[in-house]
């Protein structure tokens, strides 16, 4: 693939991000799951996408441009902070294991899951103050049935485009 | 192309594994907490106020938003807030150390600390 095709399919994948974050906001998981910050993760789909078809770093240059111009568009400083902080960690753990043969998209989105909500407690120990580390375990459980979702999901879509 | 594939594995069972452990040590970890001594409220990560659990109390709170807190018989709670979702009023009564009730939107806590020796005074 050429630089400049693999630049501009980033260019789309991080569109399709930010579209995908916005339209979560209208999945009231919140309203099931009484826990602050307990979102279903759609953009990590395409997180795992970028890694899929390019690798770790335009992955990160996907992820890091979503939570900037999410940012932007709609959210201010601390919420830079928190999408930032869940969406680096997840990107690290994501590329990390995606290296290992161990895991499928599955394992893959599951670690994504996971890390994401520990990235955003550790923002929201240093917005909050510490008590909301108690937290964690209830969202690290929550994230085993995103993690699920997006894993079903990113296995879906990924298996029908194959190529871009 | 990472290549990685794209069909549950039995090492994805791993996963869940590593999860699930991660789960257990954090609530081992909080497990060692008694009953409580006082609700303490931050607001924007500021601590503002130390409500003894044992007197019945209520306490306002205007920050972003405007939330009531309450102390009833040994246990904390928001008991009314204007924030959107209000969240931290569904999230119901606290009174063991350690546990917490957080208005995110509010950037709100209000976490059950053991006996101070200056929970006294308030
Ligand atoms: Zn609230």
């Amino acid at each position: 693939m050429s630089r400049v095709k693999k630049i501009a399919l980033s260019g789309v994948l991080t569109a399709l991000a930010l579209a995908l974050s916005y339209f979560e906001r209208f999945i009231p998981l919140g309203l099931i799951i009484p826990l602050p910050g307990v979102k279903l993760g759609l953009a990590n789909i395409v997180t795992v996408a970028a890694l899929y078809f390019f690798g770790p770093l335009p992955a990160l240059a996907v992820a890091a441009l979503r939570c900037a111009l999410g940012s932007f568009f709609g959210g201010g400083v601390s919420s830079l902070l928190f999408s930032a902080s869940g969406a680096l960690l997840s990107w690290a753990a994501m590329s990390a294991v995606s290296r290992a043969k161990t895991f499928s998209v599955y394992g893959i989105c599951l670690f994504g899951a996971a890390f994401h909500n520990i990235g955003q407690t550790a923002a929201a120990v240093l917005v909050l103050g510490p008590a909301v580390i108690y937290y964690l375990p209830y969202l690290l459980a929550v994230s085993l049935f995103t993690g699920t979702v997006t894993g079903l999901i990113s296995s879906g879509v990924l298996s029908r485009v194959k190529r871009l | 192309m990472s290549g990685f594939g794209l069909k549950f594995k039995k090492g994805d069972l791993w996963a869940v594994l590593f999860v699930m452990a991660l789960i257990a040590v954090l609530f081992l970890l909080f497990a060692a907490r008694g009953k409580g001594g006082c609700a303490v409220v931050t607001l924007e990560g500021q601590e503002i106020a130390r409500l003894p659990l044992s007197r019945d109390t209520e306490f306002s709170v205007s920050g972003k938003y405007h939330a009531v807190i309450a102390v009833e018989k040994g246990e904390a709670f928001v008991k009314d807030s204007d924030c959107p979702h209000g969240d931290c009023v569904k999230s119901g009564k606290i009174s063991k150390n350690g546990q917490s009730v957080v208005c995110l939107p509010g950037r709100m806590t209000v976490t059950v600390e053991g006996d101070g020796v200056d929970a006294v005074i308030g």
